[in-house]
């Protein structure tokens, strides 16, 4: 009983001083934010005299219109979303599978498709989607995620092998057809995983910097990153603490929704009733 | 449903569908009747809204009277942007550039040459220094114009020099008394060393060149030794101007103390804090532009300094670094006439003068505005510009292939920091690796003169 | 004929797979295969961007052999590499099985782990510069709290051998830590460890995929917490960390921001924080020279390919798939 207690408290001090170290730029921002302007970046770590200046100054930004940019960012989330996990997880299923000629090969080009650095084919692709007429519009951000992603695929993939293959083999022999079980036994099982997935894709669309830059020519489409950029300054007048004040507020609905959702990873199988 | 996911649903889900319901749409529309300048910029932050300012002015103006809207347009990473734009084939009418890439996208054919053009629209061209003229330049051909101009001169902390028993009245005006001023001005204690051995701490330098610490022109010595870089054809490290100033540089180095001073520099702080090292008063001059009194009046406000032309080997030559941000219009864009129409108004000398005000920088005019320079944030304006009047002003070299060069230059300069009794030797390695890189790229370029029709 | 074909076993599999695999291979032949196609052809010509590609042979790949700054990044991404994957591997392991301990603020703790992962870059930087500056850091703070133990340590080894760890010394001291060639490349890789958040999660997500009764039998069998975790954990886990080692492969050797920010848009001392996706990008977009940074890129390709090619070879007898 006393080695469990001891145990126990041990667990919980090792992970207090590892949720310290790690939560510390969240912390940092936050009291940058906090700061009067003449005081950000000084080592010291709390603001001598809070004040919500950087906050009420952001709202009446020009520079920053946190509504707009939020809702164009959420468009572009809503309607991949869906289609980032569809499309990922069938195409997964097929690597994992279903056996035919080739496979080993073509998910080897898959997986090569992460490995090309997206410097050198950023022409290439502008001139596409120039061709497409897609510059100025969302579409580039969002209509490729309707073909699944290398990095999903790969990741679900690696998930479907770990399932047990009898649960398909008996509900096959029951007379139930490939997409039966993909749809029906897949799926629910894969659960955590795909809650993976689509928060990792928030987390991409959310935080997007180069995509939004490249493709988007109006201001009125902006994303929630590419308005952070609006408050840098390149000659010494950054107002340190909108900006920071801007990030707490791009940076709280993702911490949030990853704190609401980190359950899923847990529950996915014990509620499934694959224990038994 | 668990009071988890009620919780998930209304903190995140009823925000952001009442968002996508409700939330702002477009708010910066264009008039669909204009035609349609595109103009990006690098500007952001307080620069950035200055220059919305003079767009939103031009477009409830001459745009209005002329059917023309400008759309302005501005990130931070706006050179990529625009150099994928124009290799796709659809670049900007208008862009906001650093001079010092403007021969390079120049020697492509990737520029429109404005001297015609600008003429024409009744740009002021004959009213600026002739220093922005050449700056804009590539060949004898005008490629670009000054957006906001600014020189670089020798900010020298008053209270610092009154300390060291040095006249706060008398900055330094010739290459020893500055590096007297530096030796007095260096302060440094007793400590122990991580091999136990004792050594020096610098707590405040009279001078670095380090670009952690301000010095953000690594390349630029030579030419107050009266050197120059670029002769059109040659990069010249190795040149007796260009090995006084490595000699320099080292011999400043060792008076100070080489591993002190590369342990303070580690200590840079954030630049934009009261912890950059001029403003805390760790260094006693600096080597910086005009917008450096921004951060002065915003962080240490109390700080009594003044500003001095950087000193020449020849005191007489008033050697002086000038540079400045500027506008061009890249070969493709759609609508030349609209977008000088823009230009033109943006260059009128009131718009320009309170653009410029509004970045803390200089004035291209021969003569600036007296409510420029009366109501200018710089106290110190009038040394800035005199220095851009200089016959010696002078700019970044004019090579295609600068952007390659720099890099070995800071190469160069961080090897003669830390290893200053190798300075002879690391000139002669840059100079090599220079003109390899400049003799490929000359190489390339006549291959291809040859390879044209 | 085509029917004919697919009317065979093989043919109705490959026709099956295909159909499976469609919303891949769309894309690819949408999206990516065109771009991938002219980068290729790019990296045997001279392209400024500004104007048409000219045909250079293999020029390109030849410089790239007697390119001093080449060998430079290529030997500092390796050597990233060499130390952030496995060091991050054995960090997002064990904190995913720490935080998968059923505790009170559970959800707050795997919270804060990713922290890191969501916060600006601008932020990230900001947070570092201040905590590894060497005079008032907090990094150096604590280093110098515990410098006498280290440099007893260091007395005794120098006892011992007769001479002195002069890192230990620098250490003990706190050291110079962006200033200096191989503390600077110490700072990245401590600072990727922060990262882990996505790892973990992963790791989290696998680690509900071990079913409950393998540790129940190595209870039973008397196995020690140790021993559960390196016979029943680790070899649950293996598929996840053979993905994770993957992307992470492929995500180190791209790490561009982070010592971009970090250094100040500088190379680092001596270029020893110039990493191959910099030197990639500067040459495509500051130097203008596109064909050179796609024959960089397709030398990173293959080479990233080899060293996927290893991982999963060696792993097929480490890895253990239950769906198998």
């Amino acid at each position: 009983m006393r080695i469990r207690s001891l145990n126990l408290a041990l667990t919980y001090a090792l992970l207090i001083a590892v949720a310290l170290l790690f939560v510390l730029p969240l912390l940092w921002m936050v009291c940058v934010s906090l700061k009067p302007p003449a005081e950000v970046l000084q080592p010291n770590f709390l603001p001598t005299a809070p004040t919500l200046t950087g906050y009420r100054e952001i709202a009446r930004s020009a520079q920053f219109d946190f509504l707009l940019y939020a809702r164009n960012t959420l468009i572009i989330l809503v309607l991949s979303l869906v289609g980032v996990l569809l499309s990922s997880s069938i195409a997964a299923y097929g690597f994992a599978r279903v056996p035919f000629p080739g496979r080993g090969l073509m998910f080897a080009v898959c997986l090569a498709t992460m490995m090309i650095p997206f410097p050198v084919i950023m022409v290439p692709t502008y001139m596409l989607f120039k061709y497409l007429g897609w510059i100025g519009t969302l579409r580039p951000l969002w209509v490729p995620a309707w073909f699944g992603s290398a990095f999903n695929i790969f990741l679900l993939r690696q998930f479907f092998l770990g399932i047990p293959k009898e649960l398909e083999e008996s509900a096959m022999l029951d007379g139930c057809t490939r997409w039966g079980c993909f749809w029906r036994i897949m799926l629910p099982l894969s659960r955590p995983a795909l809650a993976v997935v689509a928060l990792f894709h928030c987390l991409a669309v959310w935080n997007d910097l180069i995509g939004p830059l490249i493709y988007l020519t109006h201001q009125d489409q902006f994303t929630l990153a590419l308005g952070l950029q609006f408050l840098q300054s390149k000659s010494g007048d950054t107002p340190w603490n909108q900006l920071m004040a801007a990030s707490t507020l791009v940076v709280a609905p993702v911490l949030l929704l990853f704190f609401m959702a980190q359950r899923t990873f847990i529950q996915g199988i014990a509620t499934t009733g694959l224990k038994g | 449903m668990s009071i988890r996911s009620l919780i998930l649903v209304v903190a995140l889900g009823l925000p952001a569908v009442g968002l996508l319901a409700f939330g702002p749409r477009g708010r910066y529309g264009v008039p669909s009747d204009r035609t349609v300048v595109r103009y990006w910029e690098k500007w952001t932050g307080v620069e950035g809204q200055a220059m919305q300012r003079v767009v939103d002015r031009f477009n409830a103006t001459v745009g209005a009277a002329q059917n023309v809207w400008v759309e302005y347009n501005a990130v931070s990473n706006i050179e990529q942007r625009t150099l994928i734009a124009t290799a796709g084939g659809d670049p900007p009418d208008v862009a906001g550039l650093y001079d010092f890439i403007v021969p390079q996208y120049a020697d492509q054919g990737a520029l429109r040459p404005l001297d015609e053009l600008a003429r024409q629209a009744g740009v002021p061209i004959d009213a600026w220094k002739p220093i922005w003229l050449d700056i804009c330049r590539y060949q004898g051909q005008l490629y670009a114009l000054p957006s906001t101009p600014y020189t670089i001169a020798l900010y020298y902390n008053r209270e610092l020099f009154r300390q060291a028993g040095l006249d706060p009245n008398h900055p330094p005006e010739t290459i020893a008394e500055f590096d007297e001023d530096v030796r007095r001005l260096t302060r440094s204690e007793p400590v122990t060393l991580p091999d136990g051995t004792q050594g020096q701490r610098i707590i405040q330098a009279g001078f670095t060149p380090s670009v952690a610490m301000l010095g953000w022109w690594p390349w630029v010595w030579p030419c107050f030794f009266d050197g120059h870089l670029w002769d059109g054809h040659e990069c010249t490290l190795d040149t007796p101007a260009g090995r006084a100033a490595m000699h320099w540089l080292a011999r400043v180095r060792e008076a100070q103390g080489i591993e002190p001073m590369l342990a303070f520099e580690a200590t840079a702080g954030a630049i934009e804090s009261a912890q950059n090292p001029f403003l805390s008063g760790r260094i006693a001059m600096v080597f910086q532009g005009p917008w450096l009194s921004n951060w002065i009046a915003k962080y240490a406000p109390t700080l009594d300094y003044g500003v001095a032309p950087f000193p020449s080997v020849t005191p007489e030559r008033r050697n002086a670094f000038a540079s400045t941000d500027v506008f061009v219009m890249p070969a493709g864009g759609r609508h030349p006439r609209e977008a000088l129409l823009f230009l033109a108004y943006v260059s009128r000398q009131d718009v320009m003068e309170e653009l410029c005000r509004e970045h803390n920088k200089l004035s291209p005019f021969r003569v600036p505005g007296a409510d420029f320079l009366a109501r200018h944030p710089n106290p110190y304006i009038r040394v800035f510009e005199e220095l851009a009047a200089s016959p010696c002003a002078f700019g970044y070299p004019s090579m295609p292939m600068w952007l390659r060069v720099i890099d070995e230059l800071k190469v160069l300069l961080n090897t003669v920091l830390a290893h200053p009794e190798q300075a002879d030797t690391a000139l002669n390695a840059a100079q090599q690796k220079v003109n390899e890189v400049v003799a490929e790229y000359e190489q390339m370029a006549a291959k291809r003169r040859g390879g044209a029709p | 004929m085509k029917q004919a074909h697919f009317g065979t076993t093989g043919g109705r599999a490959l026709f099956s797979g295909l159909l499976w695999t469609a919303p891949w291979w769309l894309g690819f032949l949408l999206f990516l295969a065109l771009p991938m196609g002219i980068s290729l052809y790019i990296s045997f010509c001279d392209y400024p961007l500004l104007q048409p590609p000219v045909y250079v042979g293999t020029a390109n790949y030849q410089a790239l052999t007697h390119d001093p700054v080449f060998h430079k990044v290529l030997l500092n991404t390796l050597v990233y590499a060499a130390l952030a994957i496995p060091l991050g591997t054995i960090v997002a392991v064990l904190l995913a099985a720490l935080l998968n301990q059923r505790v009170r603020g559970q959800g707050l703790f795997r919270t804060c782990i990713f922290v890191p992962t969501v916060v600006p870059l601008v932020g990230i930087a900001l947070v570092w510069l201040w905590m590894l500056n060497p005079e008032y850091g907090l990094i150096n703070g604590a280093v110098r709290l515990v410098g006498p133990v280290l440099d007893g340590a260091n007395n005794a080894i120098a006892l011992l051998t007769g001479h002195r760890l002069t890192w230990l010394g620098e250490l003990a001291a706190g050291p110079k830590w962006l200033a200096l060639p191989g503390w600077a490349m110490t700072a990245l890789v401590l600072i990727s460890l922060w990262g882990v958040g996505s790892p973990v999660v992963i790791y989290l997500a696998g680690l509900q995929e071990i079913p409950e009764e393998l540790y129940e039998a190595a209870m039973l069998d008397g196995a020690s917490a140790p021993r559960r975790f390196w016979h029943v954990t680790l070899p649950g886990l293996s598929p996840v960390i053979l993905f994770n080692v993957i992307v992470g492969l492929i995500g180190t050797w791209q790490i561009f921001a982070l010592p971009y920010v970090l250094m100040r848009g500088e190379q680092g001392p001596q270029r020893s924080t110039y990493f191959y996706t910099m030197y990639l990008y500067d040459n495509a977009f500051r130097y203008l020279k596109m064909g050179y940074a796609s024959a960089m890129a397709w030398v990173q390709l293959f080479i990233i390919l080899a060293l996927t090619a290893a991982v999963f070879l060696a792993s097929r007898r480490a890895v253990y798939y239950r769906g198998t």
